[in-house]
């Protein structure tokens, strides 16, 4: 199972960035097959990355929501299958490139990080045990993965020096503003359950709530002043550095409660 | 004077001084998170800057109440409507949350309780005249089959007066309720027996993992480390593990203060200080620690949480309508 897993991430991995590429060649030779060869090679990347997560599902015989390792495999299935709902809705291919590049580097950070994972889990700890589980990191996925999506579209916009996509930008934000509030609010619950508080300054939390306000502060001005150009698109793509952050640095930089996450 | 007044009101009320408000939140909490975390988050300055932020919010919600019915008013579809609401509920959420918050850093209150199996402890000490005491019957580890814990779990009673009130089992994200106090599982260790012999005289006592004890009329101390279940000299101070296969104490001896050696002993071994000193482990008792906590502010932070959610629903329901949100963006502006 553990074979199955790590080649299924590494073939995942591999399709995103021939993705990438093919988005790349086909934006800069307006080649229409290059592009189709793109979405054909981001869907099997993301049947890949579904391969993973049923077999890390069945190895570990409960939902692939428990550690980072897993959750980075969530967070790449979820913002591809958003990328191509949203290619799919908008009759547009922007942010292609840049949405896989992001997911490639996401899952290459599995095969830095935590080449161990693979194979290897350890039962919940008794933190972890809670009906909270699911429902906290599961809206926590679909916020990173349509903040992945936002500034994709964002840094693509700001390279194109063209806004045309400004509300699409808009949009992904906004999505994702509600998962990460509904989340924190979960997270809330559950460690008022776990802990004896629902809120303690943990670093997790603290980067969580700051993220929060970034984008909130985005979206109040969006729909207040209709907030475009480069200067919003900064703030997008700020915020998904923050997101990832508070993934990556919180969990290698700062100690705190949410140690395992 | 009530220009003045109208003017420090209009700014302090609007949403771009909340906005500049939520950047300084950001700002300092980010700080905070990496300088001393424990005391920056309760320095008066940043209670302050959130209090500023509750009233902001106050009194952009109460601006927003006060246009409402123009908000509301004819020519806005169904959609522009459910949104305004969406914005009050998620705005009123937020005060809810910080005045529950506020409440319990003024009203509420919460400690620690360190107890053995068979100990009892005060937990508020005035309930109707009497005080509420907690009585650890035992305490459990569940392992999985990799020895790993599965679960913490304190047998407890719940005594008001002598009266025996409630009896339960507290595990960890299962507190036990019972009149406005809830006791959590929060973390367990061993307590040694340790016998102690100096000048031929001899002192039973306990020590609970990390305590260092005076051995009585000699210059003698010992440290009990860490009770070792499955000792193995290849694992360290760690235990191979959870089960008792190979039970260690692993112990220090110090010299006024000076560290003298370290070693581990089993139970029953005899420890040879010098002539005139000695101890020996002689029994293990595990203990429990337990969060006890009041918090009045609880349910006007759940009811906020809850309001919060659905009101962020609300306000972002049909961002994916195909029109955009220029109907949005008139409101505000107006």
């Amino acid at each position: 199972m553990a074979e199955i897993i790590k080649t299924s991430t590494g073939l995942a991995l591999l399709l995103f960035l021939i993705s990438s590429c093919l988005y790349g060649l086909g934006y800069s030779s307006r080649r229409e097959k290059l592009l189709q060869a793109a979405v054909i090679a981001a869907i099997a990347g993301a049947l890949a990355n579904l391969a993973a997560l049923t077999a890390r599902t069945i190895m570990t015989g409960r939902l692939p929501l428990t550690d980072g390792y897993e959750f980075l495999l969530c967070f790449t299935f979820v913002s591809v299958l958003l990328y191509l709902l949203y290619e799919k809705t908008s009759r547009t291919r922007s942010g292609g490139a840049g949405l896989m590049v992001i997911t490639a580097l996401l899952l290459g950070t599995v095969f830095l990080l935590m080449p161990q994972q693979h194979g290897s889990f350890t039962p919940l700890m008794p933190a972890l045990k809670s009906p909270w589980l699911t429902s906290h990191v599961l809206t926590a996925v679909f916020a990173y993965s349509a903040f992945a999506l936002a500034a994709a579209l964002a840094l693509v916009q700001l390279l194109k020096k063209d806004n045309s996509h400004d509300i699409n930008v808009y949009r992904a934000v906004g999505g994702g503003f509600v998962m990460l509030s509904i989340s924190i609010v979960l997270g809330g619950v559950w460690a008022e359950q776990a802990w004896g508080t629902y809120w303690s300054w943990d670093p997790k939390e603290t980067w969580a709530l700051v993220t929060w306000i970034i984008y909130a502060i985005y979206l109040h001005i969006y729909r207040s002043k209709g907030w475009k150009g480069s200067n919003a698109n900064l703030v997008v793509i700020a915020g998904f550095i923050l997101v990832l952050f508070t993934f990556f640095g919180v969990n290698y930089l700062l100690a705190g409660l949410h140690s395992y996450g | 004077m009530s220009r003045i007044f109208h003017y420090t009101f209009k700014t302090f009320s609007s949403m771009k001084t909340g906005l500049v408000l939520l950047a300084l939140l950001a700002l300092f909490s980010a700080v905070g998170s990496s300088i001393l975390p424990d005391r920056f988050y309760h320095h008066l300055l940043f209670n302050i800057l959130i209090i500023l932020l509750f009233f902001n919010l106050g009194l952009c919600t109460i601006n927003r109440c006060l246009k409402l019915r123009k908000l509301l008013g004819a020519g806005k579809d169904l959609l522009s409507k459910v949104r305004q609401w969406g914005w009050l509920i998620l705005h009123s959420g937020l005060m809810l949350i910080l005045i529950g918050g506020m409440i319990n850093s003024w009203a509420g209150q919460s400690g620690t309780v360190r107890l053995a199996e068979g100990e009892k402890a005060v937990i508020a000490e005035e309930r109707n005249g009497e005080a509420v005491t907690l009585l650890l019957e035992a305490f459990e580890i569940e392992l999985y089959d990799n020895n790993m814990p599965s679960q913490y779990l304190s047998r407890v009673s719940v005594f008001k007066g002598d009266q025996l009130e409630q009896q339960e089992t507290i595990r960890v994200n299962y507190p036990l309720r019972y009149d406005g106090i809830k006791i959590y599982q929060q973390s367990y260790g061993s307590m040694v027996g340790v016998t102690l012999e100096a000048e031929g005289k001899v002192m039973n006592t306990a020590a609970v993992e990390g305590q260092l004890l005076n051995i009585p009329g000699s210059r003698w101390g010992v440290k009990v480390f860490k009770y070792v279940p499955d000792f193995d000299p290849s694992y360290g101070m760690e235990s191979k593990s959870l089960q008792p296969n190979n039970p260690k104490i692993i112990y220090s001896i110090y010299q006024e203060e000076q560290l003298l050696g370290v070693g581990a002993a089993p139970f029953g071994e005899r420890i040879e200080i010098d002539s005139n000193a000695a101890l020996e482990f002689n029994g293990l008792k595990s203990y429990s620690v337990f969060k006890v906590k009041e918090d009045p502010g609880l349910p006007y932070a759940g009811a906020g949480g809850i309001l919060f959610m659905l009101g962020v629903v609300l306000a972002e329901l049909g961002i994916f309508r195909r029109t955009g949100d220029s109907s949005d963006r008139k409101t505000r502006e107006e």
